[in-house]
């Protein structure tokens, strides 16, 4: 037998799925990288497709790490599982009111998202638990029991329980679990005390039905792709993404799933923060461009930024993601002109099916592409993924006849287009700089996903952002983040605890008893490699809304954490209340377990030298020279002014004039004005 | 126009994102809750005539509200006057303003020695002085709040220690917030005049003020194309409050629309006279509510609102009507007249434009507020602003329970509250069954939410209203319900008023029943799935999919 170590990695986004395949043989290591079209009928099919074409034999996979649309994709189109739910007594439309508000402020016709359970399956348990843990009103058997056969009339996959101040006594879910699994073994039942332990009854009750409606539909996705490779031969670990960034193995994640919708932007977020690290890089703006669409997040100090909830097609989960902001600008977004005649771009994208219109696939719209097409930054002879050929002419046609609606030349309105779509990349970008007091002048753009090369140091230009990393196999960020993602869950708890030293053996007990449910879930015994982060959610008495507070490291005293909150709301707010009472309301731990398996130092290229092109792009109204190089061809150490572009498979950089590029000794690129470092 | 479509595009876009990138620096760092967190607050760039460019609202309700503010201050001071520390304050609502609690700061932006545009910024302030909370027995607007007629301070000499910072600080009961959420409006201004300025200096002054002009027409042509489109006529609405608080009521509004070409007249005569208590609704409030009725009518809802929006839509009321009135009226509660008018104005486009309008929905922000007096001194005050169901309309039937269309207040979770107090819990929060109008397409429920005091001597204040006069359904749609307080004290219960205050007692339970939105066409057609979907779901009775839609189940 061979000695042979593999490790797949398969990132499924919307329109292409990134495959990255590491082999270690005492040879050395080979890093292979390619797309496939994404399937949203079957979206296994690419992942069997990838597995079936390696050089390897699927029984000499180590590992396959994988990342989906599945569970988003189930809620998008309202196909999970037939689901039930069971809350206190008076609270039976909790799903149908949300919280009240509307997204768009100026919709008369306004429509909520619909709920993922109907009414006539919500049942209501005559029970009343206050927020001390007290039984003011006991669940009756009686009760239970009738509970029970409303359920079993419906005959439903899931049911979730949600009951009112679960997180301080969840007696009452525990003895509705209990009545349910054992008359109804088959019947996936969901706690919210489990899901989502915090105050807040819509945002928990919500969490707890979206994952009692993905899990059944996720988890036989997994569960399905599992046996296709155990079918091959394959005998290693199956790990998932999730939406905080990191990986669980494939068990944990069919009971699990709601921890992985929208984990793709995640996966790129902690694969870009990963490989910038091993440049020394670690405040960051990641900005991911594809198809049709960018995300940009804010990572400090090597941390993205997480948020402690989120939406999926308007519906809220209460669980930590990398905070990502979405703007509707991708290759792909066509240019148009609205009503009132102003130029926009996006967020309408032509896709990859027609696409656009270089494409030749039928799309006739200007799209992004089409402008890069035609100055000449994108060339045609490049192919994008199978046998795909660009058409200048069709791009021409295309710019010529949007252009003329302004009255300008295709040339004139290839540049229009970039420079609006810049512009909206660089507003996006600000909403996660400026607009939370953060200057972006103190972060490197960190540039990735097909296109985001291509636009980077226009946007960095435009925000006076000084460098721009564009780290290997920019392209494939989002897979590589998966081999290099580390293993992490999240763990959070409401109990209001008044920040006073009398109460401080209270706060250890609650970390206490998180770390154990971690360590549970995990199997972990030992410490090593693990890395656990404490944080509170804490609040002046009396407000309504939470500061979280990192309290990871030595034990500290109250008066030290009401320091360190003191300073975190000034930071916030410009002032603190010193003197006011604070209570923590919500405990949080996470719980990292490094998965060191693959060093990003594998992924560089060997340099060999190639042949230098040159050719004419359109820039600032004129034609000049441009240098196109292979990005196999530059060793580290090596440097190109602009302009010029940089060419791989998966995706372009572009060094305009004034700037230069230099692959560091971690094989990114790290682009600068001339003159700056 | 001589700038490139490229630059346009960009350039407005800069002018909204910097608008709203103010607007989360005044959030981010005000004082207040009810700026942080209900949002009640806005921001804006305006150019040097007084016209809005741009402007972040929050809440539909502060929509057009900067420029009238603006254009008044600008009558008492010429831009010469101005230099880069002056700053134009005003709350006067007979000056271009709202009510006295919202405050104006506007900031001039130079481009050498020129004043080229405004950085403008407003944030609603719960206290200013004079009375506490809603005084709607105030008598004029003196017994109000602290009123600032436009008037000019300049940074350095009269604030943060000068003149107009005492000023303030001797008149108001906690200057540290509202001298902190004063702070918080003049660092987002301060951010609109860094972030122009460098504009500025990348686009030039020239290209900017093209862009801007070129802007308020871009939004004028939209409305005038959409105004166009619509058949010209004239078109009438009304609707009713209840009664002034005071009770002395109904109150009507009644507007008249016409359509001309590619212009709007909305004209209020015949609305009632102008009430003694504090619920007169200032002309500028009027303005703002009409604006909005037509903007949510006429134009894609992520278009954002300019000045240039006014330019088609000519608006007036009888001066000493309840929408117009005259000096020195008391406004702090003009809530209910804006929303009213607004819904008038809906009512009357209803005839031209079917498929824009909602029917008439329960629309109206009912105000719960529970405290009790500290034994240390001081309160503790807990409240919990509550919407209702919204019409029905063309497409589908209205949503239940939502805040009403110029707010956009979450409702706060039982937990919550529970969580930081001891003196109440929430009983339910649930929809009222048969509360949405019947019809096509049905009204959307309200809700019912019941609070058990825990503690004797809890004060105890609302302000709601239909009580009286139900939201009318459209086009054959059947009117939703009213909205109803009770205490259930014992075996007693106590029906309140619309609007008061009362003190209660441990173990009383207070019942709100917060009223449905009317139904949208003849229940004659509503299909029979969607009856029986509807009584499966508990959002009908039986006995009314029988003897309203004749579904025998």
């Amino acid at each position: 037998m061979r000695n042979v170590i593999g490790r797949l990695a398969i990132e499924i986004g919307g329109t292409f799925t990134d495959v990255v395949l590491v082999i270690e043989t005492e040879q050395g290591i080979k890093v292979n990288t390619f797309k496939l079209p994404s399937s949203r009928s079957h979206p296994e099919q690419p992942v069997v497709q990838a597995i079936d074409s390696m050089d390897i034999a699927p029984s000499e996979l180590e590992e396959f790490l994988h990342g989906s649309t599945v569970g988003t994709n189930t809620v998008v189109e309202r196909r999970g599982a037939q689901s039930c739910l069971v809350t206190t007594k008076g609270f039976g439309d909790i799903l149908e009111m949300q919280r009240g508000d509307k997204e768009v402020i100026y919709s008369l016709l306004y429509k909520r998202p619909e709920p993922l359970i109907q009414r006539s399956h919500v049942y209501e348990a005559d029970e009343r638990i206050d927020r001390y843990g007290v039984v003011l009103n006991p669940l009756t058997d009686q009760d239970i029991s009738e509970i029970v056969e409303q359920i079993r009339a419906v005959a439903p996959q899931s049911v979730a329980v949600s009951l009112l101040h679960s997180y301080a006594n969840p007696e009452h879910e525990k003895r509705l679990y209990d009545a349910i699994t054992t008359a109804l073994p088959e019947v996936n039942v969901v706690l919210s005390s489990d899901t989502a332990p915090q105050f807040r009854e819509y945002e928990r009750t919500s969490t707890t039905v979206m994952s009692a409606y993905v899990s059944p539909v996720v988890g036989a996705y997994l569960r399905s792709l599992e046996k296709a490779l155990k079918d091959r031969g394959f005998t290693g670990s199956f790990n998932v993404t999730q939406s905080n960034g990191g990986v669980m193995s494939c068990d944990l994640a069919c009971r699990q799933s709601v921890w992985t919708l929208l984990s793709g932007p995640a996966a790129g977020v902690s694969g870009a923060t990963r490989l910038a690290s091993t440049s020394g890089y670690r405040n960051l703006i990641t900005f991911d461009m594809g198809g049709t669409s960018t995300d940009v997040c804010l990572v400090e100090d090597g941390k993205p930024q997480l948020s402690s909830e989120y939406k999926v097609d308007g519906l809220t989960v209460a669980l930590p993601m990398i905070d990502v902001v979405t703007v509707g600008a991708g290759g792909g977004s066509i240019a148009w002109k609205d009503e009132g005649g102003m130029l926009c771009v996006g967020p309408q994208s032509a896709g990859s099916v027609p696409g656009p219109a270089s494409y030749g696939r039928g799309g006739t719209a200007a799209t992004i592409t089409d402008a890069n097409v035609l100055k000449g930054i994108i060339r045609a002879k490049r192919s994008i993924g199978g046998d795909l050929r660009l058409s200048v002419e069709r791009a021409r046609d295309a710019l010529a006849q949007a252009g003329a609606e302004f009255g300008q030349d295709p040339l004139e309105f290839a540049e229009s287009i970039v420079r609006v779509a810049n512009n909206n990349i660089a507003q996006a970008t600000r909403l996660v700089s400026t607009y939370r007091g953060k200057d972006p002048r103190d972060y490197t753009l960190v540039a990735y996903g097909g296109a985001g090369p291509l636009h980077a140091a226009f946007v960095a230009e435009e925000l006076d952002i000084p460098r721009v990393l564009v780290p290997i196999h920019a392209g494939i960020v989002s897979a590589l983040g998966l081999m290099l993602a580390d293993f992490r869950r999240d763990y959070a708890h409401t109990r209001v605890i008044e920040l006073v030293e009398g109460s401080m053996e209270e706060l250890r007990t609650e970390f206490r008893n998180l770390e154990q449910d971690a360590r549970d879930e995990l199997g972990i015994s030992s410490d090593s490699g693990v890395t656990i982060q404490r944080c509170v959610d804490a609040r002046y008495r009396g407000q309504g809304y939470e500061l979280t507070i990192d309290l990871t490291g030595d034990e500290k005293s109250a008066a030290e954490i009401a320091a360190l909150f003191n300073e975190a709301y000034a930071n916030r707010y410009g002032y603190a209340d010193q003197g006011q009472m604070i209570e923590i309301v919500t405990c949080r731990l996470s719980c990292v377990q490094r998965r060191d398996v693959v060093s990003p130092d594998i992924l560089r290229f060997e340099s060999r030298k190639g042949q230098v092109e040159t050719a004419p792009v359109w820039h600032g109204g004129h034609w000049i020279d441009c240098c196109f190089y292979e990005r196999a061809d530059l060793g580290v150490g090596d440097s190109v002014r602009g302009m010029a572009v940089i060419e791989e498979a998966t995706s372009a950089t572009v060094v305009p004039p004034g700037w230069q590029a230099r692959v560091d000794e971690s094989g990114h690129l790290v682009i600068t004005r001339e003159g700056r470092q | 126009m001589s700038v490139d479509p490229a630059t346009f595009s960009i350039v407005t876009s800069i002018i909204v994102a910097v608008a709203r990138e103010m607007s989360t620096d005044l959030l981010r760092t005000a004082y207040s809750s009810i700026i942080r967190e209900a949002a009640d607050a806005s921001t804006g760039l305006l150019d040097r005539d007084g016209n809005a460019i741009a402007q972040a609202e929050n809440i539909p309700i502060h929509l057009n509200s900067m420029g009238p503010a603006l254009r008044e201050c600008l009558k008492v001071y010429g831009l010469s006057e101005l230099t880069p520390q002056s700053v134009l304050v005003s709350n006067d609502p007979y000056s271009g303003g709202q009510h006295l609690s919202d405050v104006f700061f506007f900031s001039p932006i130079f481009s050498g020695d020129e004043v080229v545009a405004f950085a403008g910024s407003c944030g609603h302030f719960q206290e200013l002085g004079g009375s506490s909370g809603y005084n709607l027995r105030a008598q004029d607007v003196f017994q109000e709040r602290l009123r600032l007629i436009p008037m000019k301070f300049e940074l350095g000499r009269d604030w943060p220690d000068g003149m107009f910072a005492r000023l303030i600080r001797g008149n108001v009961r906690s200057p540290r917030e509202v001298i902190g959420d004063m702070n918080a409006m003049l660092a987002a201004n301060k951010k609109g005049v860094v972030r122009m300025t460098s504009a500025l200096k990348r686009y030039g002054k020239d290209t900017l003020l093209e862009c801007m002009g070129g802007y308020l027409d871009y939004c004028e042509r939209m409305l005038r194309d959409r105004i166009a489109q619509a058949p010209d006529g004239v078109y009438e609405g009304e609707d009713w409050i209840d009664d002034d608080g005071l009770n002395s009521g109904p109150i009507r509004i009644a507007v008249s629309v016409e359509i001309a070409g590619n212009e709007v007249h909305v004209d209020f005569t015949g609305t009632d006279d102008q009430v003694t208590s504090a619920m007169n609704c200032p002309f500028a409030s009027t303005v703002g509510s009409v604006q909005t009725a037509v903007k949510m009518l006429l134009s894609d809802p992520d278009v954002p609102f300019n000045e240039g929006f006014n330019r088609p839509v000519h608006i007036s009321a009888p001066l000493g009507s309840i929408l117009n009135p005259r000096p020195y009226a008391p406004c702090e509660a003009r809530q209910l007249p804006v929303i009213r008018s607004f819904q008038a104005v809906v009512k009357a486009f209803s005839k031209v434009l079917p498929e824009q309008v909602a029917a008439t929905g329960y629309d109206t922000r009912t105000g719960i507020r529970f405290w009790r007096v500290l034994s240390e001194g001081g309160y503790e005050f807990h409240s919990d602003p509550l919407g209702g169901g919204y019409g029905a309309n063309y497409y589908h039937d209205g949503e239940s329970q939502l805040d009403d269309p110029l707010g956009n207040c979450r409702n706060t979770p039982a937990e919550a509250f529970e969580l930081s107090q001891d003196f109440f819990r929430v009983l339910c929060f649930e929809l009222i069954p048969d509360s949405g109008g019947p019809g096509k397409y049905r009204g959307g429920l309200g809700a019912r939410r019941c609070y058990e005091i825990l503690e004797d001597n809890i004060r105890f204040s609302w302000a709601s209203d239909r009580f009286q006069h139900r939201p009318e359904g459209l086009f054959g749609g059947q009117p939703g319900t009213c909205a109803s307080i009770e205490i259930h004290r014992n075996d007693d219960t106590i029906q309140l008023p619309s609007k008061g205050d009362t003190v209660l007692m441990k173990g009383d339970i207070v019942e709100v029943r917060i009223g449905g939105g009317g139904g949208y066409g003849p229940v004659e057609e509503r299909l029979q799935s969607l009856v029986r979907s509807d009584l499966l779901n508990g959002r009908i009775t039986a006995e009314s999919a029988r003897s309203v839609y004749g579904i025998e189940i």
